[in-house]
């Protein structure tokens, strides 16, 4: 009976190992080319090799319209927002590209109000991350900015690559990198949409996030990157503007890198047909925006 | 400490180890200290309240064992029972009776009212309190001896695997384990071990998913129509029995690697042909419970029709205020009550006789729609929202919020637990769970590894029935 339950007890671990280790290899393998959803878009960002990147968070993807900055700049232009995100993936993917020698000559960087802002949330998003763990060195990076994720858990592939077959399931591995992530809104902003984005008078500034700004920065310098930041339309003032700003600015100036403040644009500021909640314009709103910000792209140009 | 916790399983392994190499004579000190740690974890202070429940219960239990005086005995078992009830009254029910009586004065305007307490529920109230209860009555009833070891007292009603969440075992069970000599034994650890897999895959695979549908149609009732409450609804009957019967498994496996048995908690409740058979079925010790120290001492069905239907009634309705303070719980239990009656009533219920197949399905889907239905009041954040969706859950011609992710996800793991559950059903003795571990059940208990791996939720958080 020892026997038996030895043989039974190592077949157990074997199929554990076998189909831990085959999911690995097909991960590793395809995870890159997935074509749908969320990942999708990390993966474009990271493959396209268009001039201009635009990061970010939701207000990015949203925000900037490509066509319109490759039509006024003649460089190509892909929007690499990722809804839900911010400062630690948008350096994940700038120090991943550069890794693989896709350097783009310029990177549009949309701060919003709450990027520097502390919020446990930041952290447990980069759970989504974790398929790139061990394919991406500046993902594992950040990753383990999570103290969460223990190591243990990390060793199993199939772990790293939980809630993903979805994704492999819709994926058309075929298919050809198209789109320029540029999301539009159409609707407009109403009672139901409009949801006031509130902060706390003593919000205290998370410093992962201010070196993690500060590290973009100085990437795209050594990189000779053009970076553009700016803080893209609000539909009203949002709270702790003032500080927020001046922080950035702040940071911005001591390493000298342009930085806008397009928060109260008066050509959308508190109108309504140009927004579809308080923090996102709809596409008549970013084309407006988009409009206004290549002005201070086409300096390069020369 | 949750048991989905990586904290745990390092707790776990860490007492596990101590537990073995250390003398049986001293086992009881490493189990005691670790389960008083595990219950810190959720909050200090409430281990005084633990400590004094368990103090009263055992002090009382000696006095009435010393005493042969009728009297005096009763004495005892009031003050036992008066204070334990106390404790659970205060901190879990005082809040809810005030506003009640609050709102009930507001009608005759009247100037007084009872103010609202501000603490958290202490984890497991409920359950040890039960723990303590029964041991007095039995120990009233003649039916055990009292435990004058009080360490091992102390460690019968915090037994950390099933303090916070049950099953709520009886003393006559899991004291006299406590005296036992367990050695390391490869059976019991690969029986607990496929137990402790089946717990989690019902919670991570198919509980937690499905309530990342349930919680946004339930916690934003009034942006929901017909289709996603039926959904909803549908859905959160599987949610909360892999919530809660994945819990009692893991507690069950987790004691068993130690060498002890805790009662079985679940037995496929929705294959159940009668709402009695269900109540067989779902939450046992509970059940079972409510049936031992509350229904036959109210007579039981030893008495006049009337009173027996009314002990019915009212055995259900404690058991669902038992749930929660909160009116949903009390209507969720006169639900069942209901049913109970309706079901005695008409004779439908009672020992299973051999069904067809046409009828045990027919039997079944009826019992599942009862049962699905009174899942409304148990999980609806009030009574409001509660007689709302139940007001619009049949106009199902309405736009179903869709949620793909967690349908292709929920769905793989519902498929997967009803295949498991009709294996066991036909064995009719769990034996993939309690037998030795042949080469076929340990591929498919690898397979379940791999699966609560892959498309398990991680972040789910806590179990539905810390909160009780």
């Amino acid at each position: 009976m020892k026997k038996n339950n030895l043989k039974s007890s190592i077949l157990f671990i074997s199929i554990i190992i076998i189909i831990d280790i085959t999911v690995g290899v097909v991960g590793n393998k395809y995870f890159k080319y997935i074509s749908f959803g969320f990942y999708s878009n990390v993966n474009n960002s990271i493959k396209t090799e268009a001039e201009i990147l635009i990061l970010g968070s939701s207000r990015a993807m949203h925000h900037y319209n490509p066509e319109i900055i490759h039509k006024e700049t003649g460089f190509s232009c892909y929007n690499g927002g990722t809804g839900g995100y911010g400062i630690f993936l948008d350096y994940a993917v700038l120090a991943e590209k550069i890794r693989q020698n896709k350097i783009p000559k310029m990177v549009i960087l949309d701060i919003s109000p709450h990027t520097l802002v502390i919020s446990e949330n930041s952290y447990s998003k980069l759970e989504k991350l974790l398929p790139y763990y061990k394919q991406y060195p500046s993902f594992k990076e950040v990753i383990t900015l999570n103290p969460n994720f223990s190591k243990l858990s990390l060793m199993s592939n199939l772990y790293i690559y939980n809630s993903t077959l979805y994704d492999f399931i819709k994926s058309d591995f075929n298919q050809e990198f198209k789109g320029n992530g540029y999301i539009p809104i159409n609707d407009e902003l109403n009672e139901q949409t409009f949801s006031h984005f509130y902060l706390k008078e003593n919000e205290n500034f998370d410093e992962n996030k201010r070196n993690y700004l500060i590290k973009i920065i100085n990437v795209c310098k050594e990189n000779n990157i053009k970076l553009i930041a700016a803080v893209s339309p609000n539909y009203k003032k949002f709270d702790l503007k003032n500080r927020i700003i001046n922080e950035l600015g702040e940071i911005f100036k001591e390493y000298e890198s342009d930085f806008y403040d397009y928060s109260d644009f008066d050509e959308v500021y508190n109108k309504s047909n140009y927004f579809r909640d308080q923090l996102h314009m709809n596409s008549l709103g970013s084309n407006k925006f988009t409009n206004a910000i290549v002005n201070k792209l086409k300096p390069t140009n020369n | 400490m949750l048991f989905n916790s990586i904290h745990f399983l390092y707790f776990y392994i860490i007492v596990l180890v101590i537990y073995f190499i250390t003398s049986y004579k001293y086992r009881w000190i490493i189990l005691l200290l670790s389960s008083y740690y595990f219950y810190m974890n959720w909050n200090v202070n409430y281990v005084f309240l633990i400590l004094f429940t368990t103090i009263i219960s055992y002090v009382t239990a000696i006095k009435i064992e010393n005493s042969s005086n009728a009297t005096t005995r009763k004495m005892y078992l009031m003050i036992s029972i008066v204070t334990s009830l106390g404790v659970l009254f205060f901190y879990k029910y005082f809040n809810f009776f005030g506003s009640s009586i609050n709102s009930l004065i507001s009608y005759i305007d009247a100037d007084v009212k009872i103010p609202y307490l501000n603490f958290l529920l202490p984890v497991g109230i409920s359950f040890y309190t039960f723990q303590t209860l029964s041991y007095s009555i039995d120990v009233f009833n003649n039916k055990i001896k009292t435990e004058r070891h009080f360490g091992i007292y102390a460690l019968y009603v915090s037994f950390f695997p099933q303090l916070v969440a049950g099953p709520i075992e009886r003393s006559t069970r899991l004291l006299p384990q406590f005296r036992e000599r367990h050695k390391i034994n490869l059976d019991d650890f690969v029986i607990g071990l496929k137990w402790v897999i089946l717990g989690f895959f019902m919670k991570l695979v198919v509980a937690d998913r499905l309530s990342l549908y349930v919680d946004s149609v339930y916690n934003n009732v009034y942006e929901h129509t017909g289709a996603s409450f039926l959904m909803a609804t549908f859905l959160f009957a599987f949610q909360i029995f892999g919530d809660f019967a994945g819990y009692s498994s893991i507690a069950i496996g987790v004691a068993r690697i130690m060498g002890y048995k805790l009662m079985t908690n679940f037995n496929r409740p929705y294959f159940a042909s009668s709402i009695s058979d269900f109540w067989r079925r779902w939450h046992i010790s509970l059940s079972t419970w409510f049936r031992d120290y509350f229904y036959i001492p109210m007579g039981g069905s030893k008495v006049k029709v009337s009173r027996w239907y009314l002990n019915l009634f009212l055995t259900f309705l404690v058991s669902g205020l038992w749930h929660g303070a909160n009116w949903t719980f009390v209507v969720w239990g006169a639900l069942h009550g209901i049913y109970i009656m309706a079901e005695n009533f008409f004779k439908l219920g009672g020992k299973e006789r051999a069904l067809s197949f046409f009828e045990r399905v027919l039997r079944g889907f009826i019992v599942f729609v009862l049962a699905d239905f009174a899942w409304i009041f148990f999980r609806a954040n009030n009574i409001n929202e509660a007689f709302y969706i139940v007001k619009h859950i049949l106009n199902i011609n309405t736009s179903l919020f869709l949620e793909s992710r967690v349908f292709f996800y929920g769905f793989i793991g519902l498929i997967i637990l009803l295949i498991n559950d009709i294996i066991i059903e036909k064995s009719h003795n769990s034996s993939i769970l309690n037998n030795k571990l042949t080469m076929k059940v340990a591929a498919y208990f690898a397979f379940l590894v791999c699966l609560i791996l892959f498309i398990g939720v991680f972040n789910g958080g806590q179990f539905i029935y810390f909160q009780f």
